[in-house]
């Protein structure tokens, strides 16, 4: 009895989970086409100097420092949005673009989190990203 | 008897009907016919009235493929014309383009500027990516500048200003197309 109340409970976490963040999906794809797709493109796909943030994205949240770097880039610190609308672009976006990347422990940002990190911006990005882009590759094993 | 010259009858008639099909069309007429009809099927739903009959509800945030759904009145080629409120170039409708294709022989940019501009068919708001053509000297025809939501050089994303002929093999830049890429949420 007691292994049922467990089963019945751990599903109930299981589609709780499924469900994901709490967010107004065509708010964020319409303020992604605004803030993000003219350089990033429809499907964060990038080219030439633009990074590829399709199916990649979601590894800076593997790495430590990877989660706040999201919020820091210029895009994200200076986009013409508040906390609240930031928060739900990134959630979104991961979860769109590179959700298969996301660790299995993703926790959505929130506003307050985004405001703390986007009120200390990169002034040099690469010197940030590369020891990142380092660390993730050291995880994938390449 | 009766039945040989029936059937002589019918072999005149079979004669006369297949010259006279020979007389009146060539071999090969049955392919201006079908070019016709691929042409023409291909070029009726582009014609505005045929946009404006097919406008619909689109629901808000869904992509909205170039030319269609969307209500339209105005003239691509003027300034004025309600896709172009943020615009700052050489109108591609008047340099053998369209408000949403580029000229024969240049490229189109996928680094875009975007921004909404209100329609006044419908009242609604449209998200218009502002793909610049590249690849050939400038247009120099229908140089608007009309600058909505334009924002100074430093906020560089919002900013039309600048080149936008990013991503393509050449940075010159020719003109400017006008592209719906979703409905407002307003």
């Amino acid at each position: 009895m007691r292994s049922l109340a467990c089963l019945l409970l751990a599903l109930g976490i299981a589609s709780a989970a499924a469900e994901g963040p709490a967010f107004n999906a065509d708010r964020a794809r319409i303020n992604y086409m605004l803030n993000c797709q003219g350089c990033h493109l429809p499907d964060g796909g990038g080219v030439g100097d633009i990074p590829q943030m399709k199916n990649f994205v979601g590894n800076f949240l593997k790495v430590p420092g990877g989660r706040a770097f999201l919020v820091q880039v210029p895009g994200s610190a200076n986009a013409a949005l508040d906390d609240a609308a930031l928060a739900e672009l990134l959630n979104w976006m991961l979860l769109e673009i590179s959700a298969a990347q996301l660790p299995e422990d993703f926790e959505p940002y929130t506003a307050a989190e985004v405001g703390q990190y986007r009120a200390a911006p990169l002034s040099d990005v690469n010197a940030v990203r590369l020891p990142l882009i380092q660390k993730i590759a050291l995880l994938s094993g390449n | 008897m009766n039945l040989t010259r029936f059937a002589d009858a019918i072999d005149h008639w079979t004669e006369r009907r297949a010259r006279g099909i020979a007389r009146g069309s060539s071999r090969r007429g049955w392919l201006k016919t079908l070019g016709g009809a691929l042409v023409g099927g291909a070029v009726l739903p582009l014609l505005p009235v045929a946009r404006a009959q097919a406008a619909s509800g689109v629901p808000a945030g869904t992509s909205v493929p170039a030319g269609t759904g969307v209500p339209e009145e105005g003239d691509p080629e003027s300034c004025g014309y309600w896709r172009y409120c943020a615009i700052d170039g050489f109108l591609c409708s008047c340099c053998g383009g369209s408000e949403n294709a580029c000229p024969p022989g240049t490229e189109m940019s996928p680094i875009t500027w975007i921004g909404t501009c209100h329609n006044p068919a419908d009242g609604k708001s449209y998200v218009v990516s502002y793909n610049d053509c590249c690849g050939r000297t400038p247009c120099g025809q229908c140089l608007c500048n009309r600058n909505e939501g334009d924002l100074p050089m430093y906020v560089p994303q919002k900013n039309n200003d600048i080149n936008w002929c990013l991503g393509t093999q050449s940075a010159v830049y020719h003109c400017s197309t006008a592209i719906i890429i979703a409905q407002g949420l307003d």
